[in-house]
């Protein structure tokens, strides 16, 4: 196997369920979401030559995989979970059903400016620094942003959003 | 760090590792308290994202990844046997061969079309970046090319490349530059939405394609004041 096969396997192993996962969240649809992490790794095969520093091989992979979404986000369904959806799903953590179905309904919902960076965060694991790279923001709008998500999330849970008074 | 900045950076990043913050946190109850709570909603949260995978996605990533270079390779042993069945039956233009290699012509529109989100690119390239780029594939920039919009390596028939979008006016044109493809003479061709022309270079050929025509040939005219091509 050349080094240029194992690097690719070495791509697929390390990130398609974190690329799956972030596609899903961005079309609703665990078919599509497949189909756009498949197209995602051909064009990354095509083009792993330009790929020329291995630590930032997530991000290059996302910025393929937001460019794939983009192109079918006409064709993209946003159907909400429905309750028989999550008695499907299994627990993935010990974590209250409602609270998640809750949230899940609340990030659906979320403006779009709001939820890439927060899911590139929460799903993908990236810094503000790399999630600015990523969208082409500047990292203080990120962080603004980030704030802003969590703030309108946590609202939806009806929890008293905490106070950050000035001292 | 006062509280506000930490109670803010803690929203938008519950996991910063920042000294400061972490210093603030030691000596500061209530930022303190602040910050598990945000680490307790940021728990509920990872869990209601964690959607789950289906088995054996990776497996077939690499099966299609697979499939699709052995319908390659099948494709070019295909024609290496009919090429041998020619010359041993001497029936030049009698048999049936397989489909023939796309002209270059195609083969570069084709890459054009696939690769459509390049022209929308907005990332300024910078000429350091283009210079670094081109040298690794036995380019000298010379001069200018204008604003440049993407620059990248990538494969055309399975050979490794150059990939360029470069403005004029606003309009993207895009440049290949194929080391491994030979021609014999400068061609023009289109399909129903691009304009283009390859031509011979030192080391390979180029080929540049826009909406535009007389872009097209402005970019032309640009590479060839601005590119040499090292033996």
């Amino acid at each position: 196997m050349d080094s240029r096969q194992r690097q690719f396997e070495a791509l697929v192993q390390a990130y398609a369920a974190d690329l799956f996962r972030f596609a899903l969240w961005m079309c609703h649809d665990n078919e599509l979401a497949e189909d756009l992490v498949q197209e995602t790794y051909m064009r990354a095969w095509k083009s792993l030559d330009s790929l020329q520093d291995y630590a930032a091989a997530k991000a290059w992979l996302l910025t393929i995989l937001r460019r794939e979404v983009a192109r079918h986000y006409q064709r993209c369904s946003t159907p909400l979970i429905s309750l028989e959806d999550l008695a499907r799903e299994p627990a993935s953590r010990a974590v209250d059903q409602t609270t998640a179905f809750v949230l899940r309904q609340s990030l659906r919902r979320l403006d779009a400016r709001y939820r890439e960076p927060l899911l590139l965060q929460v799903v993908g694991g990236f810094s503000c620094d790399e999630i600015a790279r990523i969208l082409d923001l500047q990292p203080g709008a990120v962080m603004t942003r980030l704030f802003r998500a969590r703030q309108k999330l946590r609202a939806q849970l009806e929890e008293p959003v905490p106070k950050i008074d000035k001292r | 760090m006062q509280c506000l900045e930490v109670r803010r950076q803690l929203t938008a990043e519950p996991g910063s590792r920042d000294p400061a913050l972490l210093a603030h946190l030691a000596g500061c109850s209530s930022c303190a308290a602040f910050a598990r709570q945000q680490q307790a909603f940021e728990a509920r949260l990872a869990a209601a994202v964690d959607l789950p995978v289906p088995e054996g996605l990776s497996a077939r990533i690499l099966l299609n990844q697979s499939t699709r270079l052995r319908r390659r390779q099948r494709y070019r042993f295909g024609l290496g046997i009919a090429a041998g069945v020619l010359l041993v039956t001497g029936l030049a233009g009698m048999l049936l061969l397989p489909r023939h290699p796309a002209p270059l012509e195609q083969t570069v529109l084709q890459h054009v079309h696939d690769e459509l989100d390049h022209l929308a690119g907005q990332h300024a390239v910078s000429p350091v970046q283009l210079r670094q780029l081109l040298a690794a594939h036995g380019v000298r920039l010379e001069n200018g090319l204008g604003p440049v919009r993407y620059a990248g390596a990538c494969r055309i028939r399975e050979s490794e490349g150059v990939h360029l979008v470069v403005d004029v006016n606003d309009k993207p044109v895009t440049v290949l530059l194929m080391p491994d493809e030979s021609l014999a003479e400068r061609r023009t061709f289109r399909d129903e939405r691009f304009s283009g022309v390859a031509l011979p270079v030192t080391n390979g050929s180029m080929a540049i394609i826009g909406d535009d025509p007389v872009a097209v040939q402005q970019v032309e005219q640009r590479l060839r004041e601005a590119l040499h091509f090292l033996s």
